[in-house]
Order: C-alpha cells, then sequence, then structure tokens
C-alpha cells in the first residue's frame, strides 16, 4: 500500500482481502457463543453472530455463515451432544475467515467439534457429581457407580400406583403408557400425571417443582416415573442439574427413570433407583418387577403344596404301619389266650387219676370208700391197693406212726 | 363320628394298638376294640383323601 494515494473502495477491499488470503488462508478453530441464531430454515445459508462475552458484556462479534450444504452437521451435533443447538450455548468452530466486497468480514464454518462441547459437558457433570459427593447425597461405589438413598429404597412388592412426570401426549409419554398399560400378564396400573417440562432452561426446575407435588402425597403413590422420549434428541442437559439430581437421590418414593437417550447416563439417572434407557423399558421394568412377585408367590404356592403332600404321605404311611400293627397284634393275643388255654387242658389231663397212678401213686380203698383217715384202721383189716396196673388185696399187720421222712 | 378330628380319631387308634401289642386287652373287648379300630382308619383314610383332593384342587386353581 503506498501512503496517500487514492484507492478505489472495491481496490482497498481487494488489498485488504489479499493481506488476509496471504495470512490467514487456512482453516483454524474460534470459540465463541452462539447469538442471532434462528433455527434452521430448509435450503437456506444460515448467518449467526458469534460472540464473546466477559463479565456478561459483549466485547467481541463476527457475522458467521453456515451454507446449506454444512446445515446438517448442526443437526448432527445435536445428536452427538444431546445439546440443543441455540442461542447461547457455546461451541468450538472451525473457521475460515472471509471478506467479501458487500457483506463485509464473516467467518465461513466448515464444522463444528462435538468433543469440545461434549467435554464442556463433562466437565459440569463431573463438577457437580464432586459436588453431591462432597455433601454425601452420593457415594461412589465402583467407576461410575453411585449408592444413593432413592437407591437404597426398598421397592414395594407390587408397582400399581405411579405418578408420571413427564410432557403430556409427547411420543415417549405415550410409549411409557401403552406399553405399562398393554402388558401381556393383565396388570392393572393407576398413572397420575404431573405434566412437566422435559426440555430446556427451566426444565429442572419443572420437573423439581412436581417432585415436591408428588412428595405431599406420597402415600398415594408406589413409585414415581421420570419419563421423556421421542421427537427432538436435546437438551438433556436438565437431568445433569445439581438441584434435580439432589432431589432424586434423597427422594422418599422409588424413582423410575426412562429419559430416552444414547448418551452417558444423566446424573439423574445415576441416582435414581431404576434407571432404563427409555420409555418402553422403563413400562417394561415395572411390569417385570410385579411379574417376579407374582412368580414368588406361585412359588411359594408350590411348596405350600408340596408340604401338605409330604404330610398327608406320611401320615399314610403311620395309617398303613398301624393297621399292621394292630393285625400283628391281635394275632399274637390270640394265640397268647390259646396258648394259655391249652396249657389248662394239659394241666387238667396231668391231675386225673390216671395219670396220678401213672407216676407210681397208689389208692386205697378200705370199705370201698377212699381212705383218707388211717386211724380208722386196725391190725387184721382188710385194705384194696389200686396201682396203674392192678389191684392188691392184704392185711394190715402192723400200723407204725410216720416221723415225715419217706423210708421206702 | 363326623365331628371326631384326624388327631383325635388317630390318637385313639394308636391307643388301641399299643394296649393290643401291650396285652392290655381281654378276649372279651377284643373284639369290639378291633371294630373300632377299623372305624377308625377309615375316618382317617377318608379324612386324608379329602384333604389330598382338596389340595390338588387348590394347586389346578390359577
Amino acid at each position: 500500500m503506498e501512503e496517500n494515494k487514492q484507492y478505489r473502495l472495491s481496490e482497498l477491499i481487494s488489498l485488504v482481502k489479499g493481506v488476509l488470503d496471504a495470512n490467514l488462508n487456512t482453516y483454524f478453530y474460534v470459540i465463541g457463543e452462539i447469538s442471532n441464531y434462528n433455527g434452521i430454515e430448509p435450503n437456506k445459508h444460515l448467518y449467526p453472530r458469534l460472540i464473546e462475552r466477559r463479565n456478561g458484556v459483549i466485547t467481541a462479534e463476527i457475522k458467521t455463515c453456515i451454507f446449506r450444504g454444512s446445515v446438517y452437521q448442526l443437526s448432527e451435533f445435536e445428536r452427538k451432544t444431546g445439546l440443543k443447538f441455540e442461542n447461547g450455548i457455546e461451541v468450538l468452530l472451525k473457521v475460515k475467515v472471509e471478506l467479501h466486497p458487500i457483506y463485509g468480514l464473516s467467518l465461513i464454518m466448515n464444522s463444528i467439534d462435538h468433543n469440545y462441547t461434549l467435554g464442556k459437558i463433562q466437565d459440569e457433570k463431573l463438577k457437580t457429581l464432586i459436588r453431591l459427593e462432597k455433601e454425601k447425597v452420593i457415594r461412589l461405589i465402583e467407576p461410575g457407580v453411585y449408592e444413593t438413598n432413592n437407591k437404597k429404597l426398598d421397592r414395594p412388592f407390587v408397582i400399581q400406583r405411579i405418578a408420571l412426570i413427564s410432557s403430556v401426549n409427547t411420543k415417549g409419554y405415550s410409549d411409557f403408557k401403552a406399553a405399562l398399560l398393554e402388558n401381556k400378564y393383565g396388570y392393572k396400573f393407576t398413572l397420575t400425571d404431573f405434566p412437566a417440562m422435559m426440555q430446556g432452561n427451566d426444565a429442572a426446575k419443572s420437573m423439581l417443582s412436581q417432585l415436591q407435588a408428588i412428595d405431599k402425597r406420597q402415600e398415594e403413590y408406589d413409585a414415581v416415573a421420570i419419563i421423556r422420549g421421542g421427537g427432538d434428541d436435546t437438551g438433556f442437559i436438565c437431568f445433569d442439574d445439581y438441584e434435580l439430581s439432589k432431589a432424586v437421590a434423597n427422594y422418599k418414593l422409588p424413582i423410575i427413570t426412562g429419559i430416552g437417550h444414547e448418551q452417558n447416563k444423566s446424573i439423574v439417572d445415576m441416582v435414581a433407583n431404576i434407571f432404563t434407557m427409555v420409555p418402553a423399558m422403563a413400562a417394561k421394568s415395572i411390569i417385570e418387577h410385579n411379574k417376579d412377585f407374582e412368580n414368588s408367590i406361585v412359588e411359594l404356592g408350590h411348596q405350600i403344596a408340596n408340604a401338605s403332600k409330604e404330610v398327608i404321605d406320611s401320615e399314610r404311611h403311620e395309617l398303613v404301619e398301624l393297621d399292621g400293627r394292630l393285625k400283628h397284634g391281635f394275632k399274637l393275643l390270640i394265640q397268647n389266650e390259646k396258648d394259655t388255654l391249652n396249657q389248662l387242658i394239659r394241666d387238667v389231663k396231668n391231675f386225673s387219676p390216671e395219670n396220678t397212678l401213672a407216676r407210681g401213686y397208689a389208692i386205697i380203698t378200705f370199705e370201698g370208700n377212699i381212705l383218707n383217715d388211717t386211724k380208722l384202721l386196725k391190725s387184721g383189716n382188710k385194705i384194696k391197693t389200686i396201682t396203674s396196673s392192678s389191684i392188691i388185696e392184704s392185711n394190715i399187720t402192723k400200723i407204725e406212726k410216720r416221723n415225715g421222712n419217706i423210708n421206702l | 363320628m363326623a365331628t371326631l378330628t384326624y388327631k383325635k380319631a388317630s390318637e385313639e387308634l394308636q391307643k388301641i394298638v399299643s394296649d393290643i401289642e401291650d396285652g392290655k386287652v381281654s378276649i372279651d373287648n377284643l373284639y369290639a376294640k378291633l371294630e373300632r379300630a377299623k372305624e377308625l382308619i377309615e375316618i382317617c383314610q377318608s379324612k386324608l383323601k379329602q384333604t389330598d383332593g382338596e389340595v390338588k384342587k387348590l394347586l389346578a386353581k390359577k
């Protein structure tokens, strides 16, 4: 450039452009906050502004151009980060500086760095986790797994009365309802809606206030379901909110989440009693929980039946045994009586006179009678001695008193 | 007889059996005891059958 020389405007811009091109003719990365963004319009280039603030005051600003061929990257960014591409978010853009003769200086966006934003989200999440841990709201068990009061809660045997925090009539809401109410086991459920905003800046506050509302009617519910899903795949940052996460972690009713995102678990997911990926899964986990209870009841029934069978069988055995003992005892008793009777018969036989004579005894008769008293006898009397084989008649020659011994 | 419980019937039966085994029953009473014992066995058996049937019926229900 020559001093004091006159240039045409186009020449000047061309010169500036030449300087720029010589020094900045390459893609590089720039950090900035999105501003003046009005959403995607089909087949149109977008011209948001990239700004920088210091203490809330804008200290730098530049027009940014996203050509329509690059617009798809915004949706990709939202899908990968789970964050809505909107005014106020900080992003890392790969850009090139361009100077246009009419539109002036602007940045041409080549791509958005998802990892930068993911890192920022992760940093925030990590900070919240550390804070919750420090305040003993959560307790690390193993990497990524935390113990909380809500997780330690005993679930009721059956979960039937459910307080539902969701955005009514969204896809996630109807998915959850359908899966729950049309379950194949025919279980009945009572769902009570606690409508809340499930994305955006006020979502965490909105859910928190519904949790407080449910808390006042705690006895009316078995569990709380936090359901979101379908449609928009962004705005999950509210589920990493410190206040909301703390409330869920300490909540008195078991909380089941089905937030429906493919990213890492949110903090709310990590601290809730039951975590599932999507609304239908949340419904399924409740149904399965109830099915477990039914199974245990059926199993108990079988155990009772088997125990009853055992009792009956053992009584049957006892009865058969008693019957056997009865018959045996009866036989023995009859046999005993017979034996006793036979002995008596034998005894009677033994004491008959013939049997006595056979053993060597004799009967003496005197004057036709059995002699029982020898005082009646005198020498010279005639007596008869009857033995087993003969009758002997004899005359008495001598009578002596006996001294007690038998001396033959 | 209908009001006799299984437990009572079983106890009475056991007593008769052990009395017979111990020779405590006289021939005069033996027949009567035997008849009673048979009756008690029938009572117990029918009660067992009935209970068994009821248990099975309960199990068949779903």
